[in-house]
């Protein structure tokens, strides 16, 4: 029986992200466009831009910077091999100031999830790196991805964004 | 590199301000192909956000990275 691959990692490794928790959803964007290389400092910029809200810090924009451009990435290169697809990206802030990513395709799927994880694994050849999901999972709180072969691929992203003193 | 054979290759990252694991995979693939003609590269004045982007990715146990200031 083949189901979807999933693999979680929550933050603080619980195994549950907050989107598990019914939080209240503040605001949210979304974003198609196709699978393009150009696309991907697009996808940054955007993020980053509608991430402004939050009142993040420098440090905190670069990681939400560096974790799209990984997941948009990844759906860009490895999805749709034989075709230009389309990549849906959806940022939502909810409550408690976290922001959520999620980077969707409707490609060819990931056939072991667990297997694609794995720092330096990469089906792209010499001019991948295999450390995509690592950097993800090193720059957001909670990770998840579900894939299903011939199907697609959602990643989906969390971060705490950390509250200013307010003098 | 292919043209003139350099036996040091440095990636300087003094301007750099943003990168992500395609980098790495550029840090990656330069190391080896100078590896391949004997000769040796590394990284120069990381900092900010791709420094992070190196430390996450472990690479700095394989390749000598050097800081930058802020």
């Amino acid at each position: 029986m083949n189901g979807p691959d999933t693999y979680i990692r929550g933050p603080g490794g619980t195994g549950r992200g907050p989107w598990e928790e019914s939080m209240k959803q503040l605001n949210y964007i979304k974003l198609e466009f196709p699978a393009r290389s150009v696309n991907e400092g697009f996808a940054r910029a955007a993020a980053a831009a509608f991430a402004a809200q939050m009142d993040p810090t420098l440090e905190e924009l670069g990681d939400i910077k560096t974790a799209v451009s990984e997941a948009v990435t990844n759906a860009i290169v490895h999805a749709y091999p034989d075709a230009i697809g389309t990549v849906a990206l959806r940022l939502r802030i909810l409550e408690g100031n976290v922001l959520e990513i999620t980077a969707r395709d409707k490609g060819r799927g990931i056939p072991d999830v667990k297997q694609a994880m794995e720092p330096l694994f990469s089906t792209g050849g010499e001019e991948r790196s295999g450390m995509g999901f690592t950097i993800m999972d090193s720059f957001m709180d909670g990770l998840r991805v579900r894939s299903a072969v011939g199907k697609g691929t959602t990643v989906t992203m969390s971060k705490r964004i950390s509250v200013k003193a307010r003098i | 590199m292919d043209d003139y054979l350099p036996r040091d290759c440095v990636v300087d990252m003094s301007g750099l301000t943003f990168m992500d694991s395609s980098g790495i995979a550029l840090i990656l693939k330069i190391c080896r192909l100078m590896a391949e003609t004997g000769g040796r590269a590394w990284v120069e004045n990381a900092r900010n956000q791709p420094l992070k982007v190196i430390d996450a990715s472990g690479i700095d146990r394989m390749v000598k990275i050097t800081t930058g200031a802020e």
